[in-house]
């Protein structure tokens, strides 16, 4: 049983260091999250999803309720999403909403978690993370009947951990690794991304036009594209050239 | 800036030492109130030895301000002594592993980047002495962080609530592209290490 947990945890883990696509951390965290009776789930800034920066903020809902959340702008008031960003650490829903209750938060607010039951979200957890500054982030799993037992809840806060680092570290390109280019390859690149035609690097750099385009075919390869132009954008993005913007 | 002290006896730290056992006192008995024996102010055991690799950073007027513990685990080490159950993997073991243990901030001190300091310190520390991996039993908040400056921390078991807080065995590589993204997600350029306090060589004697 414990080993169990561990080596569901641990190839997770596993897949969010590793993940060079987000469709990788959210099949697999689907998939995992499934076990522990998790039906959607909710990683990122806890914005409107208008608001949401480029490659933040990961849903796994369930169809319909990311839809209806964002129409009535539940994330101004959902007392689970102010739990987390209170800082407090993680949290079950239920207690969310007994505090809720207990401080006299308004009907609206209390509104947020009958509407989810209407999509079986009974109950789930809830954490803070580290945040991308100045946003408040965090991650949310529920369901019908999540396992919410102190095990069950560890374990959602590890792969809540990985989850949001493994999505943070996508969205910011950390995983993105540069390919190897020759000093010739480089200089043609460079000169490709300047707009120059295979004939006016050759006639730069002193060698033949098919040359030129040998070496950016090898370029297209290595960089997994299919136009120089798109190898010299993924070059500047990841600074193996200087943006010419 | 930080030192490297080598050895818990190291006769040429004293002063440094006895700074860091009384500031591990004051943040981890008194302030946290774990269960720990300390003799007179002073908090130490079994896992400082003459093989023990500390980090300590001072203020301007010499105040400890962070330390950190580290030991090679090819001897006794706490993960395997005292929380081999909690780890469901092998137990990390070798010269070239390291555990950390003790990491101490001041506590006004918590959002200054003065712990980026002493992580690339460990870095630096890893790589000159030949150390490729990290150890320990880390809070799941403290992985955060750590995954935040860019190690890739590996889960070595399930985790376990000790006094209200998750916490979970872990093992990161040490290696010279987790320093650039440390010292990147720091803004540092250079090196952390001011000055490596060696265990002095004792002289042999020489007949008359």
């Amino acid at each position: 049983m414990r080993r169990n947990r561990f080596n569901k945890v641990s190839a997770f883990a596993e897949i969010c260091l590793k993940a060079t696509r987000s469709h990788d951390i959210k099949s697999s965290l689907t998939v995992t999250l499934r076990d522990a009776g998790v039906t959607s789930w909710y990683v990122g800034p806890l914005v409107h999803e208008s608001d949401l920066p480029v490659g933040l903020g990961q849903f796994g809902l369930a169809p319909g309720w990311q839809e209806q959340y964002a129409e009535a702008r539940h994330c101004e008031v959902d007392p689970v999403f102010l739990h987390a960003k209170r800082r407090e650490g993680p949290s079950t829903w239920g207690a969310c909403r007994e505090r809720a209750i207990r401080e006299g938060a308004s009907r609206r607010a209390l509104q947020v978690f009958d509407e989810a039951e209407e999509f079986d979200l009974l109950d789930g957890f809830i954490m803070p993370t580290l945040g991308t500054h100045p946003l408040v982030d965090g991650v949310t799993f529920g369901g019908l009947d999540p396992d919410l037992s102190t095990d069950g809840l560890l374990d959602m806060q590890m792969i809540g951990t990985y989850a949001y680092e493994g999505f943070r570290r996508l969205a910011e390109g950390f995983n993105r690794v540069s390919p190897y280019l020759t000093p010739r390859e480089l200089e043609v690149l460079r000169w490709s991304a300047e707009g120059k035609t295979a004939w006016e690097i050759g006639e730069i750099l002193h060698i033949g036009v098919r040359t030129v385009r040998t070496h950016q075919t090898s370029i297209k390869e290595k960089y997994g594209v299919s136009t120089i132009v798109q190898a010299a954008v993924r070059a500047a993005l990841d600074g193996t050239v200087a943006a010419p913007f | 800036m930080v030192h490297v002290v080598a050895g818990a006896t190291n006769p040429n730290c004293r002063e440094m030492l006895a700074k860091m056992f009384r500031q591990r006192c004051d943040v981890f008995i008194k302030e946290k109130g774990w269960k720990l024996k300390s003799y007179n102010g002073l908090e130490f055991d079994d896992y400082d030895t003459a093989e023990t690799i500390y980090l300590m950073q001072f203020d301007a007027r010499d105040n400890i301000i962070a330390s950190m513990r580290m030991n090679p685990t090819d001897g006794p080490y706490m993960l395997a002594d005292i929380f081999s159950s909690v780890c469901e993997a092998p137990i990390p073991r070798g010269r070239d592993v390291w555990e950390l243990t003790r990491g101490a901030l001041s506590r006004n001190l918590r959002k200054s980047g003065t712990w980026g300091r002493m992580q690339c310190a460990m870095l630096e520390s890893a790589l000159l002495w030949g150390a490729t991996k990290a150890t320990g039993f880390f809070t799941v908040d403290h992985i955060m962080k750590q995954m935040r400056v860019g190690l890739d921390v590996k889960p070595l078991g399930s985790p376990l609530l000790v006094d209200g807080e998750a916490n979970v065995a872990a093992e990161f590589p040490f290696n010279t592209q987790t320093l650039e993204r440390l010292r990147s997600s720091y803004g540092i350029s250079g090196p952390a290490i001011e000055h490596i306090h060696l265990m002095p060589v004792p002289q042999k004697k020489v007949a008359a």
